[in-house]
């Protein structure tokens, strides 16, 4: 009852409407460039003027052409990157407080990673002599589940994303892409994070496989908030509650699915 | 990591106190916080500071010849996670952990263990920066024979440091020695072999051994992959990697292989002529290197 009273008054005093303190995340006017100092501080446009909100369990899609910007957007709010300015402001539980992710100090980024927020790279770098069964239980190990009871919830991921048996307990690093890729969704999806950034999941599968895909990401669908990376305008127009699109490194409209084009790439 | 659990759903509180936690403790919750920690060579005048460092493109002061090995070394490293350490040879990265291990002096600065209080630990007596070596710190030197006593048994070695530690059972020192040996996989055959014997791997995981007898709080590495083969390496690396999973050690890891530090880093810091040029997360250090020197170091892997 304390806490309303408070909440109440924070938002009186910073006149916050009622959409906002539903969000799950504020992006406001992000930039990001990059200098490299090697060729005499040159300076290469990564995107600006960004800002968009996505709300607690919505399906974010973002679609552009290459170099749009778009993965260095995805790798600014995990803090991969860090951008120049603007803000980023996650709110972990409805009605709390929100954390500035451009600014949060590094031991609350990685508490936010371990529990909040998961993030399925383009590229995965395969944790090397770890088996793929370990890669994915790692999450749950991580949050004390007993080892054999984690390895058993990991393996109905493995057979649900069509991961060869023989595969389990061999090392991702000498698997294919699009086997890594699936690894790599099993680990963030075992993890249930409440945001999930996908950057181009299902680039490297086969149409059964992205299936799977598909299916898995509308089961999690409104529990987990996502915001994620394609080029296949049919999945975007599956997954997706909106749509971002994103051309020589600006957003140049939010649209909803139905606007887009059914089928085919873009670029 | 175990949180009382009051009422309210599970997941969701225990998630939100874990945020609290890190987000408010984070300038409490270190194991180990060090504060502007430098350390001179020679007989420093007050232009060394100023006249050193990334900037100036050296650590030799031109007036009065003075090498500042590390100048303004400040982190935290909290309870079970592996602190990353890199830059070239000289930028100063064996310095800091020695002065915590007390092989040298810094020559100013402060440095706090949790487990031992609000004392500065260089300030402190020498009897007591002993007890608080055999108690609460290990190390693992670049050179083994820093770490080990090559011509007493790798059994005998673990021992020393348990009898530091005020162990005083023979039996059970030799059993605590046996389970160490078998934890880092040397064969308890050979607990009765001078490392002077072994292969350069394995002296390293009889060191680590050693280093982790007393249960340390804070564990410094320093180098510890450095020379060794590839194969070799990779089993040392994941002997940390379970050391981490398996106890609450801080650990300080000094590397220049940005390998290592990708493997079982989750911060870094990166080092330049003494002084600290970048600190990060270590996937943005690696992905999005701020520093000219950073970009450099990550522009050089092979």
């Amino acid at each position: 009852m304390n806490n309303n009273l408070e909440n109440n008054r924070l938002e009186d005093d910073q006149s916050m409407d009622e959409q906002s303190w539903n969000d799950h995340l504020d992006i406001y006017n992000l930039k990001k460039t990059f200098t490299v100092h090697v060729s005499g501080k040159k300076q290469i446009m990564g995107f600006e003027d960004i800002s968009f909100s996505v709300k607690r369990g919505e399906f974010l899609a973002i679609i552009g052409g290459s170099g749009s910007g778009k993965s260095s957007l995805l790798k600014c709010i995990y803090r991969t990157y860090i951008p120049d300015s603007g803000s980023i402001l996650y709110r972990p539980r409805p009605e709390g407080t929100s954390i500035d992710l451009t600014a949060a100090p590094d031991h609350t980024i990685l508490a936010l990673r371990r529990s909040e927020i998961g993030y399925v790279s383009q590229l995965l770098y395969a944790i090397p002599r770890v088996t793929a069964l370990d890669v994915i239980a790692e999450p749950l190990l991580a949050r004390g589940m007993d080892a054999g009871d984690a390895r058993d919830v990991a393996s109905t991921y493995l057979a649900r994303l069509r991961i060869s048996e023989d595969l389990w307990d061999a090392y991702p690093s000498t698997f294919s892409g699009g086997e890594r890729q699936r690894v790599n969704i099993a680990r963030a999806l075992i993890a249930s994070a409440n945001l999930l950034l996908l950057d181009e999941p299902t680039s490297a599968l086969d149409p059964e496989s992205t299936a799977v895909v598909v299916k898995m990401l509308r089961e999690v669908k409104g529990k987990t908030t996502m915001i994620g990376i394609f080029h296949d305008l049919s999945v975007v127009r599956e997954v997706a509650d909106r749509v971002i699109v994103m051309k020589n490194n600006r957003m140049v409209g939010i649209k909803t699915p139905e606007d887009i084009p059914g089928s085919g790439t873009v670029d | 990591m175990n949180c009382s659990v009051g009422e309210g759903t599970g997941k969701e509180k225990r998630q939100e106190m874990e945020i609290k936690k890190e987000m408010g403790e984070h300038d409490t919750g270190w194991a180990l916080k060090v504060s502007d920690l430098t350390r001179i060579y020679g007989s420093s005048c007050p232009d060394c500071i100023e006249k050193t460092g990334p900037g100036k493109g050296t650590n030799i002061c031109p007036v009065c010849g003075s090498v500042v090995a590390c100048a303004g070394i400040s982190f935290e490293v909290m309870p079970g996670e592996i602190l990353g350490i890199v830059g070239e040879s000289g930028s100063g990265k064996s310095t800091i952990v020695r002065c915590l291990y007390f092989d040298m002096e810094p020559t100013c600065g402060e440095a706090y263990l949790r487990c031992y209080g609000d004392e500065n630990i260089f300030q402190v007596s020498s009897q007591e920066k002993q007890t608080i070596r055999n108690l609460h710190t290990g190390m693992v030197y670049q050179n083994p024979q820093l770490g080990l006593k090559f011509d007493i048994t790798s059994g005998g070695n673990i021992a020393e440091k348990l009898l530091a530690a005020n162990w005083r059972n023979v039996g059970r020192i030799r059993e605590r020695a046996g389970e160490l040996l078998e934890r880092t996989e040397i064969p308890l055959a050979r607990m009765d072999d001078m490392p002077r014997n072994f292969s350069g791997g394995m002296q390293q995981r009889v060191q680590i051994a050693k280093a982790l007898a007393n249960d340390p709080d804070v564990l410094l590495l320093d180098e510890l992959t450095t020379g060794l083969d590839v194969s070799v390496q990779a089993r040392i690396l994941d002997l940390i990697k379970d050391i981490r999973r398996n106890t609450e050690a801080a650990m300080v890891l000094i590397t220049h292989d940005l390998g290592v530090i990708r493997l079982l880093a989750e911060r870094t810091i990166v080092l330049k002529n003494g002084r600290i040029v970048e600190a990060g997360l270590t996937d943005q250090i690696l992905e999005d290197p701020q520093h000219e020197y950073t970009q450099l170091l990550v522009n050089s892997v092979l």
